[in-house]
């Protein structure tokens, strides 16, 4: 197959969409901001669609360019998916999160988003194949992206939304009040102590001129 | 008919959606595109709006007030992996 271009029918457009990236579109939806580039794409593919019918350009070329077009707004969904949850996980390194379960908690959810960053690399360098030029052993973009997914719905749902961060945030604030607290303890005595260290010099020094003056 | 992926990398996408939207794969593609957003709408009791991405994600030559390639797209998601 490698360097054939297999054709594409109209059917096999409307299955990428409402297998994968419907639901993909209903779960970004979700959040209430929509990406544009996304329209810009669906718009894309509407367009391909339209020319067999205003221009009579062939079933097999237009759904192929629409397709691709499909293709990338899938991609571009699960890209903002990652993007998501790594903007999460950096905000929640501001947590002190080895308190939780003696630091497993922390371990378990590096390695996710380590598996998450490698996975989307990898997925991301296999999006320019055509699916059906990968033999049927090899996973294409749409498996690597897949299994990223799931990943970052894992880190989302087992990590991020767990009792857990809130306790080890209240913990973490507790534990900074109480440095900060000693922190301005520590400061004071020694703004007291220089205070009253110089006023002994500056007392010192002017009876010493007071003595030498008379 | 072509795949565009395994079935169980299929059955695992539809897995995660789930667990991550609270609703049926079966039932998501079967929604109405009108009636979802009225649905989030409702939920969230704010409108559902749209918002550039770019430069995460998008084609430099169209979209943007910049002109940029493939290859810095690709930067800027590592830099973001990178984090």
């Amino acid at each position: 197959m490698q360097g054939q271009q297999p054709d594409c029918s109209l059917d096999e457009v409307f299955e990428l969409y409402c297998q994968i990236f419907k639901p993909l579109y209903h779960e970004i939806e979700a959040e209430n901001e929509v990406p544009n580039e996304v329209f810009f794409e669906i718009l894309a593919v509407l367009d391909h669609l339209s020319r067999m019918s205003s221009y009579g350009h062939s079933e097999t070329s237009s759904s192929d360019r629409a397709r691709g077009h499909l293709k990338r707004a899938c991609f571009d969904l699960f890209k903002l998916k990652v993007k998501k949850v790594i903007e999460l996980y950096k905000q929640f390194q501001k947590i002190d999160l080895s308190l939780i379960d003696n630091g497993r908690f922390e371990g378990e959810l590096i390695a996710l988003v380590s598996r998450i960053k490698t996975g989307a690399a990898e997925a991301r360098g296999k999006e320019g194949r055509d699916p059906r030029e990968v033999s049927p052993d090899d996973l294409n973009a749409f498996d690597l992206w897949m299994n990223v997914h799931d990943l970052c719905v894992q880190v989302e749902k087992g990590f991020f939304s767990s009792e857990k961060i809130d306790w080890a945030r209240r913990k973490s604030a507790e534990v900074n009040h109480q440095v900060s607290r000693a922190i301005n303890r520590k400061s004071w005595w020694i703004s007291f102590s220089a205070g009253f260290v110089s006023g002994l010099c500056a007392a010192g020094l002017i009876a010493g001129l007071r003595w030498f003056l008379s | 008919m072509f795949r565009f992926c395994t079935p169980e990398s299929l059955k695992r996408f539809e897995a995660s959606i789930e667990k991550s939207t609270g609703h049926k794969t079966a039932d998501l593609r079967g929604f109405n595109v009108c009636e979802t957003r009225r649905r989030v709408e409702e939920r969230t009791g704010k409108p559902v709006t749209t918002k550039s991405r770019f430069p995460t994600i998008g084609r430099g030559n169209v979209l943007g007030d910049c002109v940029i390639d493939r290859a810095r797209v690709d930067q800027l998601l590592d830099e973001v992996l990178s984090q």
